[in-house]
């Protein structure tokens, strides 16, 4: 038996969860093949890693939130922002502003142009310096809060 | 039963799945809550319209399961790098183990399979996901992700050969 072939039904019987022992043949391979040895000592090894993990629980205050979302008879909106989400809208605040200010001031279409690009610049030159800080925590996790 | 009733059952049966895949997914609770948050609502909008073609289970895990590749995905274009809760609690005896794949994962480090998964391909990670968390068989994760059961016999594998690879990288 060639190790493809090996890994092939190995595979098989691990994806329908068998919990059968390896076929003689199987065994056979097994026992001459250090490749193959390594091979399902490391897929044994990722399952028990996996059925170690604790189911992580909602917290309360989710449950609340998902909750009401059924309480809305009409279409539901999202009342549970994150902090990225609330930073990306306040980000895009002063470009909304400007456009609305210069609609309503009457301004051209070359007024309005130049006050979106100046905008977007400002808003992305506030986005790459605050990214380090908030969109990549880069410290070690021992030093997170 | 009334819609408000049905929602309510579907909450106190699948919240905490859905939770729980979302997390080990997307590695962090804040992550975890918004992407819970938005397979919510997106079922409560489409309540009225299922049809019962398919089990209400299995169109609940496909929205989970696409919500948290889209979350992924996002993710990846925007290159975000959200540092993984597990990181900090994976923390493993490593006495009494014998061969190099098993220190691979149990490495001084303490960084464990699951702090792997978020460098694999988003699709990948759902099946490996959907196979060793929410413990679906090869014809459940078929009808959830809409992919043909070879498809996902060859995602598993290639799954577990990426994550080998990343743990061999890491350790060297």
């Amino acid at each position: 038996m060639q190790c493809d072939e090996f890994r092939r039904n190995f595979n098989q019987l691990r994806n329908d969860k068998a919990s059968v022992s390896l076929p003689v043949q199987l065994q056979e391979h097994l026992r001459y093949c250090k490749t193959c040895q390594e091979y399902t000592t490391f897929l044994y090894a990722i399952e028990e890693e996996f059925s170690k993990l604790e189911p992580e629980i909602p917290s309360e205050e989710l449950l609340t939130t998902l909750r009401a979302i059924g309480n809305e008879s009409v279409s539901p909106v999202k009342v549970f922002y994150t902090k990225k989400e609330i930073l990306r809208f306040v980000l895009r605040l002063p470009l909304i502003v400007s456009m609305l200010l210069t609609v309503l001031l009457g301004g051209n279409a070359a007024v309005l142009a130049q006050f979106v690009l100046v905008t977007a610049a400002t808003a992305s030159m506030i986005i790459n310096s605050l990214k380090p800080y908030y969109f990549q925590n880069t410290c070690p996790p021992n030093l997170t809060t | 039963m009334n819609k408000k009733k049905e929602f309510d059952n579907i909450v106190d049966t699948f919240a905490g799945n859905i939770f729980n895949h979302a997390f080990r997914m997307l590695g962090s609770r804040e992550d975890a809550e918004e992407a819970t948050q938005d397979v919510f609502i997106k079922i409560h909008r489409g309540l009225n319209g299922f049809r019962g073609e398919a089990k209400v289970s299995t169109w609940i895990w496909k929205i989970t399961a696409n919500v948290c590749i889209s979350y992924l995905n996002k993710r990846k274009r925007n290159n975000v790098y959200v540092p993984l809760d597990d990181e900090k609690t994976i923390v493993v005896d490593s006495a009494g183990m014998q061969s190099p794949e098993e220190l691979f994962i149990y490495d001084e480090n303490r960084t464990g399979v699951i702090a792997l998964m978020s460098k694999l391909d988003p699709v990948v990670a759902s099946v490996i996901t959907l196979f060793y968390i929410d413990e679906k068989s090869y014809k459940e994760i078929s009808n959830i992700l809409e992919l043909p059961m070879g498809t996902v016999a060859t995602h598993l594998h290639r799954g577990r050969e990426n994550l080998k690879q990343l743990m061999q990288n890491k350790k060297e």
